[in-house]
């Protein structure tokens, strides 16, 4: 069994990438807070006793299982959320001020050096397209390039094979990489 | 031309970038998770570790409670017990030499005189001495 201090450990390197993969996924922060802190308890309850190497992966998986647990709820209210919405006023996601998303102060936007502004207004867009990716798409670039796992653990915390990895990679990188071309982003260190 | 992972390192560092710029509140609750499953872990230790215990005492407080409840007559049940032990070995001892006298007289009272220069006899009693 784990010690408490080697568990604090993991989830502290992983909360905050765990947080904004979620968010990407379900669009809201709230409740992509609610799904980290439902798969921080289950690792802890269920999965505890297992050897610290195996948590990144247990963890993702046990993730993406609650953030999929989420969808199967939401399943039934979506109905009714998207027949209300286009009665209210509703949220625009195209018309979301980047620097809102950063949380950083509206009011201190002339204070910002133009670079760091740029770099902002790519990541916002980096994340929008991140947000609109196919899901099996995200979670492949995420696991593989973002969690740092190799094509063997990406395809085990996936369920599917390691061709199927590669080829989600690739078409989300192509994905990403065109978007931010698009924008005029493609110099490096942008 | 870029390749894919060059493309992906960009991305990636792009995206943490975003993570070190989270809100304060994200961050508190995100902590707060964190120490709430820790919390669960350090008390389902304590629970194991403590019925782990438990388990290997109760077992020597029952035998020391009841070599305590009978400690007056202990040491006169170890006596007891040396004492027949010692009895059943000396009788083991002390019978073996009758029982072969037994019956070499037995043999040696039935058997006719012919019987002692009969060669072949020697050979069966040899036999039958050493099954």
């Amino acid at each position: 069994m784990a010690t408490p201090q080697e568990l604090s450990d993991f989830l502290a390197q992983v909360e905050r990438r765990a947080f904004k993969q979620t968010a990407y996924a379900v669009r809201d922060d709230h409740v992509a807070l609610d799904i980290v802190q439902d798969s921080m308890m289950k690792l802890s309850e269920k999965y505890a006793h297992r050897p610290v190497t195996e948590y990144p992966m247990l963890f993702q998986r046990i993730l993406q299982n609650t953030t999929k647990d989420f969808w199967r709820r939401q399943k039934v209210r979506n109905l009714w959320t998207t027949l209300f919405s286009s009665f209210g006023s509703g949220q625009d996601d195209d018309e979301t001020d980047p620097l809102e998303i950063l949380g950083g102060d509206p009011d201190n936007d002339h204070d910002q050096p133009e670079a760091q502004l740029q770099r902002s207004q790519t990541l916002a867009i980096i994340e929008d397209a991140i947000k609109k990716l196919p899901a099996r798409q995200r979670e492949a670039f995420i696991l593989r390039y973002w969690e740092d796992m190799d094509v063997a653990e990406t395809a085990a915390s996936m369920g599917c094979s390691q061709g199927s990895v590669k080829t989600h990679c690739s078409r989300a990188v192509h994905t990403l990489a065109s978007i931010l071309e698009k924008h005029g982003f493609s110099k490096p260190g942008i | 031309m870029k390749t894919e992972q060059e493309n992906a390192k960009e991305i990636v560092n792009l995206l943490d970038e975003g993570t070190s710029q989270l809100d304060r509140k994200v961050l508190d609750r995100l902590y707060a998770a964190r120490m709430k499953a820790v919390g669960q872990l350090a008390a389902r230790r304590q629970t194991v570790a403590e019925s782990e215990a438990d388990g290997i005492g109760r077992v020597l407080r029952m035998s020391g409670d009841y070599m305590h409840q009978h400690r007056a007559v202990m040491p006169a049940v170890m006596i007891i017990g040396a004492a027949l032990m010692l009895f059943v070995i000396t009788q083991q001892l002390t019978n073996q030499p009758a029982i072969e006298q037994s019956d070499a007289f037995l043999l040696g009272s039935e058997l006719p005189p012919e019987a002692f220069v009969d060669k072949g006899f020697d050979a069966w009693l040899a036999r039958s001495s050493q099954r």
